[in-house]
């Protein structure tokens, strides 16, 4: 294997792995505060896909306004699961093999759903961004992909500062180690979970309208949350730098291995190489190994 | 009083027996000609069920509006099979054992058709398709020694040319007519359609002595295909196949497009329309087979026709169904029979047939038409430019 090609392999993968980032942070939040996998995150960047491609294709077809409505959204979105499926059970203090139940449900409706009423055509966004790519050297860099890497480096460093630095980011940090004391504390916690929703159904919209405009829309386009839990995993959950690293290292991974040993063996080599890096650190790359509460 | 009624009911039910009797000795002769379809009226495939069975309704209807066959009307039994391969095995088995249709007419794709397809053999009324798949109609077909396809099921037919066919018409195309010597490939592994095509395809090239650089696949859910087409890039063939569904297509010629693929792209019979609108400019200079393109003039008063009928436009499959029952009803002209057997018979001896999509003449040996021309067409930007309305490959 020559140089340019293995570097090229690296681009491709890293850029593809920015999206796995937001997917696994988007996911990793969830987890952290209310310490359960929430597959309906898959739902929200379905439903978002084909919200972005409805937004820029009948209402105005402006990449910013567009993108930055669906995001909200996306956020918005998770607001409503969280209260319709999630809340209703945790007030009851049902096990939290429900609240995954549940996820996976979701998730499967919006599938679905969409599979139903539009499965049959094809929905492609308006083209934004030409498709040209920036020529380093031997190296061809997609701007839609480095786009996409930007967009996921500018959120991802805002949800940094966000959680560490704000009153509502120490708040979600408080119900993350411990559900039931801020409470005694006067923190509003359902209040503060919706917010951790919102925050994640943002970044869920994000991901829907950066896979929709790039790919174009199906129902199954959520699935590929698959890979941002991996990477969420391999982060260490909830650890917000943890998984960008996992995110970007599991794209290149992928790329240099679809490559050199083709695409039906590379699944099965990245799901065994992550059951043999568990074992050897379960708590992943950046993660403490967390408590999970019953 | 009571006697007596009872009288007369016992003497109605012998004389109603009697009548049945007599009507007993002439079922096949009274009433009309029993043709059987199903098709995909609702699930994802529904559109290309629906124009079927429109086309299949106004054939009948020209037939009957013309005498019928044999002095009798012809009469369409249609159930939904729902893309589902025990549903269509139902509806099968319901049309030939309990409606006792001449023949059926089976839905358009290749999943109902391969478990459609033994049960066939043992019911023994015929089924026509549209399934590509060779396993279909040649159930020990071996796509790595397809010169060998082992004997043909007797009472299933193919009405389109198949995978490994269309696969040879776009390959040909592409050495006689575009002068390209070696060839990639990118294909969704989890799709028969996409596989066989590829083989095919790979198979021809081979065949014509011409070189296959490469062959790349990928998973089913996958949409980025950009590690693949690194690789075909620094391969840098002249032509790449890439046979698989509209959204993966137009995925992997994007990409390729942005990674500066140089290869021209060569497609299947699902780069037609949406795919201009999926894949847009990136497209441009790709060729690809289509079973007809639109723009024929001899197609034409189909258009009008079908309108006139439907008060809307045909799509591709409402020519299907308007040739594919066509050729039906001709078998059961031809042999003079509504028994099963003799229908078959007359369908394996077609020759001929004159389709608004093509000529065919059935392969005996193989149930599959000879020799059946597919429109070649490219793009030209985003926009779909038919070069030949009917080509076959100058060497087989």
């Amino acid at each position: 294997m020559n140089w340019n090609i293995l570097l090229q392999q690296i681009v491709n993968g890293i850029s593809l792995g920015g999206v796995y980032a937001l997917m696994a942070v988007g996911f990793g939040l969830i987890f952290n505060v209310l310490k359960f996998s929430n597959f309906s995150h898959g739902g929200v960047v379905t439903l978002t896909a084909y919200i972005g491609f409805f937004l820029s294709r009948y209402l105005v077809a402006n990449f910013i306004i567009t993108f930055l409505l669906t995001a909200v959204a996306g956020g918005l979105a998770a607001v409503v699961i969280e209260r319709l499926v999630f809340r209703p059970i945790r007030r009851k203090g049902y096990p939290i093999s429900m609240l995954i139940v549940n996820s996976i449900t979701v998730a499967m409706l919006v599938q679905q759903f969409f599979a139903v009423t539009l499965g049959a055509d094809y929905y492609t966004y308006p083209n934004f961004i030409k498709e040209t790519a920036l020529h380093l050297g031997n190296l061809t860099v997609s701007k839609i992909y480095l786009l996409m890497l930007g967009i996921s480096a500018a959120v991802l460093g805002a949800l940094t500062y966000v959680i560490q630095k704000t009153k509502i980011g120490i708040a979600i940090r408080a119900v993350s180690s411990d559900i039931s004391t801020p409470s005694l504390m006067g923190v509003n916690v359902d209040f503060v979970i919706s917010v951790a929703f919102f925050f994640s159904g943002v970044l869920g919209g994000i991901t829907g309208y950066l896979l929709g405009m790039t790919f174009s829309v199906d129902p199954f386009i959520g699935s590929m949350i698959l890979k941002g839990i991996i990477a969420s995993i391999i982060g260490g959950m909830g650890s917000i730098l943890g998984g960008v690293i996992a995110g970007l290292l599991l794209g290149a991974a992928e790329s240099l291995l679809i490559g050199e040993i083709g695409a039906a063996l590379t699944p099965m080599v990245i799901y065994g190489s992550i059951i043999l890096l568990l074992l050897v650190r379960p708590q992943g790359i950046a993660g403490k190994i967390t408590e999970v509460k019953a | 009083m009571r006697k007596s009624v009872f009288l007369l009911m016992v003497v109605a039910l012998i004389l109603g027996s009697v009548s049945q009797v007599f009507a007993g000795g002439e079922p096949e002769e009274a009433g009309p000609i029993k043709v059987g379809m199903y098709a995909d009226l609702s699930a994802g495939t529904a559109q290309w069920g629906t124009d079927a069975e429109k086309g299949a309704r106004l054939r009948i209807k020209e037939y009957n509006k013309a005498g019928g066959i044999m002095g009798r009307q012809i009469e369409l039994v249609i159930y939904d099979c729902k893309q589902s391969p025990t549903e269509a095995v139902k509806a099968y088995t319901r049309l030939a054992t309990q409606d006792k249709v001449a023949a059926v007419y089976g839905s358009l794709i290749s999943n109902t058709a391969l478990a459609v397809s033994p049960v066939a053999a043992q019911t023994k009324v015929p089924v026509v398709s549209r399934a590509m798949d060779e396993r279909a109609t040649t159930p020990a077909f071996n796509p790595d020694d397809p010169e060998n396809p082992g004997p043909a099921n007797p009472y299933f037919f193919l009405l389109q040319p198949s995978a490994f066919q269309q696969a040879a018409v776009i390959a040909g195309y592409a050495i006689d007519e575009l002068g390209m010597n070696t060839f990639t490939m990118l294909y969704d592994k989890g799709n028969a359609y996409a596989e066989y095509l590829a083989k095919g395809f790979a198979y021809y090239v081979t065949k014509r002595g011409k070189k296959m650089l490469g062959s790349f696949e990928f998973q089913s859910g996958d949409v980025d295909y950009k590690a693949q087409l690194t690789k075909i890039k620094e391969l840098g063939a002249d032509g790449l196949f890439i046979p698989n569904y509209v959204a993966q297509n137009a995925n992997a010629v994007k990409q390729a497009r942005e990674l500066g693929v140089k290869a021209r792209f060569l497609g299947n019979n699902s780069w037609y329309k949406p795919m201009d609108e999926v894949a847009g400019p990136a497209a441009d200079g790709s060729y690809f087979p289509n079973n007809m393109t639109f723009d024929d003039p001899s197609t034409q008063w189909f258009f009008e026709t079908y309108e006139a009928e439907w008060g809307e436009e045909p799509r591709l499959h409402s020519f299907s169904g308007y040739d594919d029952v066509g050729f039906i009803l001709e078998a059961i002209e031809r042999a003079g029979s509504t028994d099963p057997e003799k229908v078959r018979d007359a369908m394996e001896a077609t020759r001929k047939f004159e389709g608004i999509i093509g000529t065919i003449n059935i392969d005996p040996k193989t149930h599959r038409p000879v020799g059946l021309p597919m429109a070649v067409l490219r793009f030209v930007g985003d926009q779909i430019e038919t070069v030949e309305y009917r080509y076959v490959p100058k060497s087989p």
